[in-house]
């Protein structure tokens, strides 16, 4: 008896770790661009090391349908499995396609690994994508728009262009880079901002309806001398919207976050 | 006279290079000199003979003077000397008021103080004028760069590159027709909502020119992002944009419009008719 729990202990383990363990992995050189589409379910980004594109999921095998007929064939539409995994990765010159099969199925988690210095686009805007997507401790340069979906980071850097309709942005940059201005934007989401208490940037802070919270001191710009003939001398008071600009630690790049009823909070850490 | 015997003297004949002894034989010969220094001059022209022939030059010199026969001056002597005197006069007066050291320092003082004056004057100009101008040489380059730079980033594929581009397109100093038509067609087809947004906003400050506003209004029309929707009714108004009106009613009465984009739109309909 023993023995008979022992052993189903073992097998149940290793189905486990057979599980943990479907994954994909392939080296290329020399890519500059990756576009991340319509990964179903939620999806976790993270930083690999030479080259090396690598994908997990933890879906059941059996849950990933292979195509006896498709045997011989080569592929023509994009969207289709070639990693085993339910998801096509195409190289196409310098860039990579990561894309997801064109049909709901909102189970399972695939966690992507990207090499450093290579720009992420993640496009969840198609209905079939999934509800979030997360990134951890990438310098790359990234682009992520959703529909509904959240944006969650960490130890990010940037350049960062978000922009979610309906989801929450929220997140923690462990510098900012200055190469390149930043911009978050969600219509209806929240967007909550942690940066290093240190960050230099010249910020935009706009929500139509929603409310702005700040950590940092922001030392207002001068008003800009108003282009309307009749104001003269007149300073400007308020732009478009609620609009609070100007500089933290002396300004650096731009920074834009921007929210038509979401509450912004821009927190100093 | 008797100088220039001496100096005739020195030059020509004189031998011996006693000078003192030389100096004292003509008062010699007129008996001016003290018992000693006759003594002296004495005792050596029994030494030198070139001493003892000076001698006799200049006695026989002083003999010929003595017989020349005294002529007397000729009547009008003093007349034509005065009339060659004012001659003299009116010359002499002029040198006089230029070339008196006083007033001569004075001036050479003023000229140099105004010289070096006007110099530095005109060097610091010089230096001001080439710096605001080789200043503006810079801005304008920099202008020129920053249009460069502006017009291939926005072709690139990065998003946060686009945005640096619009970014460059705000900060060129009078931008042309040709930097507002980019931000337009920025505005209208770039891929990402945050660099068509970021393209309105560096549009805002050429939103005076009519023709600016017509395009922006237009550019309503096609927008679906709500943000950006909200955003140039804002600017629009601001501007008393009425051809945008028609927009506006489109998207009250739309069931799709985003719900603040209408109440946005619905104000400024009670702002603009």
């Amino acid at each position: 008896m023993k023995h008979t729990i022992l052993v189903i202990i073992i097998f149940w383990l290793a189905w486990q770790t057979g599980l943990s363990q479907n994954q994909y992995e392939t080296k290329i050189p020399n890519i500059r661009k990756v576009l991340i589409e319509k990964i179903p379910g939620t999806l976790l980004i993270e930083q690999s090391q030479n080259n090396v594109f690598k994908i997990e999921t933890d879906k059941e095998p059996s849950e990933i349908v292979e195509d006896e007929r498709t045997r011989g064939l080569k592929p023509v539409t994009s969207s289709y499995d070639n990693t085993g995994l339910g998801l096509s990765l195409v190289q196409s010159g310098s860039n990579v396609t990561i894309s997801g099969p064109n049909q709901f199925d909102a189970t399972g988690n695939y966690t992507i690994f990207l090499p450093p210095e290579v720009e992420v686009s993640v496009d969840l805007t198609n209905p079939f994508s999934g509800q979030l997507v997360e990134i951890r401790g990438l310098k790359n340069s990234l682009e992520v728009k959703t529909l509904s979906g959240d944006i969650k980071f960490s130890n990010i850097t940037g350049p960062t262009v978000f922009h979610s309709i309906s989801g929450n942005i929220e997140g923690s940059f462990s510098d900012l880079n200055q190469e390149a201005p930043s911009s978050i934007i969600s219509i209806s989401g929240l967007i909550d901002l942690a940066m290093p208490s240190n960050t230099k940037a010249e910020v935009k802070l706009m929500s139509v309806s929603g409310k702005i919270y700040s950590g940092f001191e922001i030392e207002k710009e001068k008003p800009n001398k108003n282009k309307d003939p009749r104001a003269g001398e007149l300073a400007q008071i308020s732009g478009i919207g609620q609009k609070t600009s100007g500089k933290i630690n002396g300004g650096g790049t731009s920074l834009i976050l921007q929210s038509i009823s979401g509450n912004i909070y821009f927190r100093n850490k | 006279m008797k100088k220039r015997i001496i100096d005739y003297q020195k030059t020509d004949t004189m031998k011996c290079n006693n000078t003192q002894i030389n100096a004292l034989l003509t008062a010699y010969l007129d008996n001016a000199l003290t018992p000693e220094e006759s003594k002296m001059v004495e005792a050596h022209l029994n030494d030198c003979s070139d001493c003892l022939d000076e001698l006799q030059e200049i006695r026989t010199l002083h003999l010929q003077i003595e017989h020349t026969p005294l002529i007397d001056p000729p009547t009008d002597a003093e007349r034509r000397f005065r009339q060659m005197l004012e001659k003299q006069h009116k010359p002499q007066k002029q040198s006089i008021t230029i070339t008196v050291d006083f007033s001569w320092k004075k001036i050479a003082a003023a000229i140099i103080i105004f010289l070096a004056g006007a110099a530095t004057v005109l060097l610091f100009q010089s230096k001001t004028d080439s710096d605001t101008s080789s200043i503006a040489h810079l801005e304008n380059q920099v202008s020129q760069m920053r249009q460069v730079l502006m017009t291939a980033l926005i072709k690139n594929d990065s998003p946060s590159d686009r945005l640096k581009a619009v970014q460059y397109a705000e900060q060129i100093s009078g931008p042309s027709p040709e930097v507002t038509n980019i931000l337009l067609e920025t505005l209208n087809h770039d891929p990402s909502v945050n660099v068509r947004l970021a393209a309105a906003n560096a549009l805002h400050q050429f939103a005076v020119h009519q023709e600016v506003r017509t395009k922006l209004a237009q550019s309503l029309q096609q927008q679906s992002d709500p943000m950006l929707q909200i955003v140039l009714i804002k600017m629009l108004v601001q501007f008393h944009e009425r051809s945008m009106v028609p927009t506006l009613q489109d998207f009250s009465h739309d069931e799709k419009t985003h719900e603040m984009v209408k109440k946005e739109a619905e104000e400024a309909l009670t702002v603009l008719l």
